[in-house]
């Protein structure tokens, strides 16, 4: 009997004693942003809400991975955000052939690796041939559907060729997944020749990246930067509260109000590509009728929405495309007239009381189920009689994709900040990723003609007009644009933030 | 029957047990009535996520919906989803604890190997088949939660079995030639009640927890119902501004549990005649 | 009775590796289009499936899968591109040590409090604990968690509020855990000492002049264990997969939340080893905790 107590005793002290041993690495003051006798830290903390996928930019799907490659690599050219064009960066210069089909990128001379290995143009076409080679069925392999080949001429030339002039392929290259890596890239010792390389990769705990010697630009700030996953919203902002991170990405709109009372912390409301929409089912009816669908867009109280669930971190649509992206067009938001909704659907022959179901995922955008069941409401109000329906992401990404699904409605948001793929993907009639079924024309017509405009003006004026036709024809309940809700200590200056959700802190500073 | 109820009004706890559980039937009973003028479905985004006023006593949620309205009218969804979940746990749970005990050997073995087969299997991944196949709703919530809660009661059952099997009592009644059923039934199955009502009554609290954490992966039951896990899921990002739309569901769980708990307690206490004092 | 075991063991793992692989193809979702993000074309998802295999028979697919765990090869996971077991294998350690503190504490604290209310039964004591245990098991977990965290973490900054490095970090999250467990094993302690209490034996000792303590901790508390002992077998199995919650409000490496995210993902390969490798830690954990009974009650020793 004696046996049991000691045996208990035994056993209460062994788990105290593991408890005490978990790995008791001291801290290092350098690492410890919360410390105010460190004025000018070294390492730079950044909390994201997810963990990067890998490192591996033609696989790279997810803006927080897209945020890291950033650091890692350099695309030929870069996105311009004060013009919606691109502007150099590998590439020094560039043109096209007289028939427009092929390019040729002249490269910076003096750019490495950061193993010391110099960055040529046969690293371009290695990079490009891996992004096109079928085996490798590299999930952005459609950043160069249009290519046909890539041709290295000496050391600092690189020329690809088109099937058809296409236009857009100057913007694709700047997309992450384009980023030019060596020829011997392997993505499990990612190598690039951006400002940092990686140092320690934690899976689910933490990436450790340490500046590149061999780059060539200015030096970053930090010498460290250490990205840190932190699923939980509300864990999020406690952890910049505690000051456990000097950037802590996606905060929830509730926390703002709660953090401007915060004298140490900062936080910053940034837009944002992602536009998130009920999309209609166009092949079902009546929602093939047009009249049909406008009335759907002025049945929902926007603003309403916006202000009570987004806690005003959010804006209404004025345009199907939003700020931040390429060449947005500001247009007319869709009014809030439930009486001239009621009208266009009765002249439409809609007969009130008839059964539509809405489809949403849940926790995949903010606040989906909660919008879900909000424009439930109003167009309960308008006469229909809609059925929630809340499905986990992996089955709603799926069931969306069938042509006879059953919903009327449901939630899809888009953040493709090129204009191109953005609109084609989604309004073009034969794109596979045109789940609505919208299809006009001549929607179709300008898409395809905007790819053989190779200046920025001309081509620019053509998406204005396939905007206005778009928002026109309203093939989506268009419902919010989401904005990047950024917390920093006070005294963190210099972070570039992109309107497609991608951080830069080459030139963060820290006092 | 008399004696029963003697002793059982001499026994405060569960005295108090059984006015909550009353109060809860009522409630349950009467929640369209209490709920009467509030729909607990209307939208009312100018309100969200109030404080708790005048207006609304417990506040209102994300939606605007008045929180203490939300709270009564889902009482008879959770309710139900806790009790037939346990049910549904309980049931095979008991019978399959109590054979695997009984008869060791081959059928025993295979029985246990499959219980702890099902404590492996993913929690989700069991909801997602079921609801892959039957759609989401409130049954299919319940048959996700019993089936994966069957171990703890299959479990508890074999060891009280094997504890109990080897017993001077029952050798006896064995040796007495008393058929298996007879000595399962009279003798083995009373000396579990206990340990298996404790978890009975824990399993309420668990099925509701589980049901919110469904929810969170868009698993649970179909918006607006206002089943409790649902109403503290939707509270989750609330929790600085309005903490009452996780703390009320919460409290009324813990309330049902805490009534369950007491009621067993002396249920057990009075129907156990060892346990006179 | 170890090789019986062993190969029971082998059993569980197989039913449960292949139970895994059919519910995961049964329920809808795709992974090619997971792994190419929502924002590529069809043409895309297409090679992508063909590349993984995944246009292949169920049988076919089930063959390798079965082929590979038999070598050791778990396969390559569809989010991060390398192999499986690397993936998981950090995840063992920040598990077992989550689930091993959370479990001891609800251990100390439940059983103290759980033979506390045995023998203080119908007193004030006895309600409040009882009170204690049932606010414990009923309050969201996150709520819980996050409450400890703005508390200890953000006002008194004496740990940090979530992630894995040092002993400071593992404090919270097992407290969260231990606080639903606590519940259970305070509860079921005070049923099974009860009963034990009003057994002829500790009835003989008491009367035979044998100290109040040693009656409780020897006599009762010994034979009132085995039904402790089981559920904490039981809930210490689940537990290595089923404190997602805990893991996820503090951003804590386990098992659990790889699974849950895997399942999400629709990432099979991690999926199947998640489960297999809880499978093996709680069959061992059954395991142990039967052998413990054992010791604790020599009766079971016929059987």
């Amino acid at each position: 009997m004696r046996h049991s107590v000691r045996w208990l005793a035994v056993l209460v002290a062994a788990l105290l004693v593991l408890s005490g041993c978990a790995k008791s690495n001291p801290v290092d003051p350098g690492t410890n942003p919360g410390n105010p006798s460190n004025p000018a830290p070294k390492t730079l903390t950044f909390i994201e809400g997810v963990d990067v996928s890998n490192l591996d930019p033609a696989f790279a799907t997810d803006r927080p991975t897209q945020t890291v490659l950033r650091h890692l690599f350099e695309n030929l050219v870069d996105t311009d955000p004060a013009t919606g064009g691109v502007r150099p960066w590998l590439a020094s210069d560039w043109s096209v052939s007289a028939d427009k089909k092929t390019w040729t990128f002249k490269l910076k001379s003096g750019v490495k690796f950061a193993d010391g290995t110099p960055l040529t143009a046969a690293s371009v076409k290695a990079t490009l041939d891996r992004l096109l080679d079928k085996s490798l069925a590299a999930a952005n392999a459609s950043l160069l559907s249009s290519v046909t080949a890539v041709e290295a001429v000496g050391d600092a030339e690189v020329k690809i060729t088109t099937k058809e002039p296409f236009a857009p392929l100057l913007e694709n290259l700047a997309h992450p997944g384009a980023a030019i890596l060596p020829a011997n890239f392997d993505p499990k010792a990612p190598i690039g020749s951006g400002p940092y390389k990686v140092q320690e990769r934690q899976n689910g705990v933490k990436l450790v990246l340490t500046r590149n010697t061999h780059y060539t630009g200015a030096a970053p700030a930090f010498a460290e930067i250490v990205y840190k996953p932190v699923p939980e919203a509300a864990s999020r902002t406690v952890a910049l509260e505690s000051g456990d991170a000097q950037i802590v990405n996606r905060l929830a709109p509730e926390a703002v109000a709660d953090l401007k009372s915060n004298s140490k912390v900062e936080v910053l409301v940034k837009p944002s590509t992602f536009q998130i929409s009920f999309e209609i089912n166009n092949r079902m009816k009546p929602f093939d009728d047009l009249r049909v669908r406008r009335a759907l867009n002025m049945a929902v109280d926007r603003a309403a929405l916006v202000k009570g669930l987004l806690r005003d971190m959010g804006s209404v649509p004025e345009g199907p495309v939003p700020a931040g992206a390429q060449w947005p067009m500001k247009l007319k938001a869709y009014e809030y007239n439930p009486d001239q909704a009621k009208k266009l659907l009765a002249e439409a022959g809609v007969q009130p009381g008839m059964k539509i179901e809405i489809w949403t995922s849940q926790g995949r955008y903010a606040k989906d189920k909660e919008m879900a069941e909000a424009v439930a409401g109003y167009l309960k109000a308008v006469g229909f009689e809609p059925e929630v329906k809340v499905m986990e992401w992996g089955t709603y990404s799926k069931a969306i994709e069938a042509k006879d699904k059953k919903a009327a409605l449901y939630i899809l948001g888009s953040s493709v900040p090129t204009l191109d793929w953005r609109l084609t993907r989604n309004f073009l009639s034969t794109s596979t990723n045109n789940y609505s079924g919208y299809s006009n024309p001549d929607v179709d017509k300008l898409l395809l003609e905007a790819r053989t405009v190779f200046e920025d003006a001309p081509r620019k004026a053509l998406y204005d007009q396939i905007q206005t036709k778009v928002w026109e024809d309203a093939p989506f309940l268009f419902l919010f644009n989401q904005v990047q809700i950024i917390g920093v200590q006070k005294g963190v200056s210099g972070l570039t933030v992109y309107g497609h959700e991608i951080l830069d802190f080459t030139q963060t500073k820290a006092q | 029957m008399a004696v029963f109820l003697r002793r059982f009004r001499r026994h405060t706890s569960g005295i108090v047990g059984f006015v909550i559980v009353l109060l809860i039937c009522l409630a349950v009973l009467s929640a369209p009535v209490l709920t009467r003028g509030v729909d607990p479905l209307a939208v009312n985004l100018a309100v969200s996520a109030q404080r708790p006023s005048l207006e609304y006593p417990l506040g209102t949620d994300e939606m605007g919906r008045d929180l203490l309205t939300r709270v009564i009218a889902g009482a008879p969804i959770s309710l139900s989803i806790a009790v037939v979940g346990v049910l549904l746990a309980l049931i095979p749970g008991v019978w399959i604890g109590l054979l695997a005990g009984y008869y060791e050997g081959r059928l025993g073995a295979w029985l246990m190997r499959s219980i702890d087969a099902l404590v492996a299997f993913p929690r989700i991944l069991l909801a997602m088949v079921i609801i892959s196949i039957m759609g989401t709703g409130i049954s299919q919530l319940m048959l996700a939660i019993g089936l994966s809660s069957i171990p703890i009661f299959a479990r508890v059952m074999f060891v009280t079995v094997q504890t109990v099997r080897h017993r001077d009592f029952v050798q006896a009644a064995a040796a007495l030639g008393a058929r298996d059923r007879w000595i399962l039934w009279r003798h083995i199955l009373p000396n579990a009640f206990a340990p298996i009502l404790v978890q009975a009554s824990l399993g309420i609290a668990t099925s509701l927890q589980i049901a919110a954490g469904l929810s969170f992966l868009g698993l649970g039951p179909p918006p607006p119902s206002p089943e409790w896990g649902a109403i503290i899921d939707g509270g989750r990002t609330l929790i600085r501004q309005q903490p009452m739309v996780i703390i009320a569901p919460g409290l009324a769980i813990a309330m049902t549990v805490l009534g369950f708990n007491l009621l067993g307690d002396g249920l057990r206490d009075t129907l156990d005649p060892r346990l006179k004092r | 009775m170890l090789l019986r075991r062993l190969g029971a063991l082998v059993v569980t793992v197989l039913l449960v590796s292949v139970a895994t692989f059919l519910a995961m193809r049964l329920v809808p979702g795709d992974p090619a289009r997971m792994i190419a993000g929502p924002e590529a074309s069809a043409d895309v998802v297409e090679a992508i499936r063909r590349d993984w295999g995944l246009d292949q028979p169920l049988h076919i697919q089930l063959g390798r899968f079965l082929a590979g765990i038999a070598t050791g090869d778990f396969g390559t996971s569809y989010r991060t591109r390398s192999p499986v077991w690397d993936d998981v294998k950090t995840r063992l350690l920040p598990t077992f040590l989550l689930s091993v503190t959370g479990l001891g504490l609800a251990l100390a604290f439940g059983i103290a409090a759980g033979v506390l209310a045995a023998t203080r039964r119908g007193t004030v004591l006895d309600t409040g604990l009882s009170i204690l245990s049932t606010l414990g098991i009923s309050l969201p977990v996150f709520w819980v968690g996050i409450l400890l965290m703005m508390f200890f973490a953000a006002r008194l900054r004496w740990v940090p509020s979530s992630g894995w490095g040092t002993w400071q970090h593992l404090v919270l999250p097992a407290f969260t855990l231990g606080v639903g467990f606590f519940a259970s094993i305070s509860r079921m302690t005070r049923s099974s000492m009860l009963e034990v209490l009003q057994d002829d034996y500790v009835r003989t000792a008491r009367a035979k002049g044998v100290p109040r303590v040693k009656v409780l901790m020897g006599h009762a508390l010994r034979n009132a264990l085995l039904p402790i002992i089981t559920i904490a077998g039981l809930e210490f199995g689940r537990l290595l997969g089923g404190a997602v919650i805990t893991e996820t409000v503090f951003a804590w490496p386990g098992l659990g939340t790889l699974m849950v995210n895997s399942i999400k993902f629709r990432d099979y390969p991690t999926v199947q080893a998640c489960v297999i490798l809880l499978a093996i830690c709680i069959a061992v954990s059954t395991f142990l905790s039967d052998l413990l009974n054992l010791y604790v009650d020599p009766r079971l020793r016929r059987g």
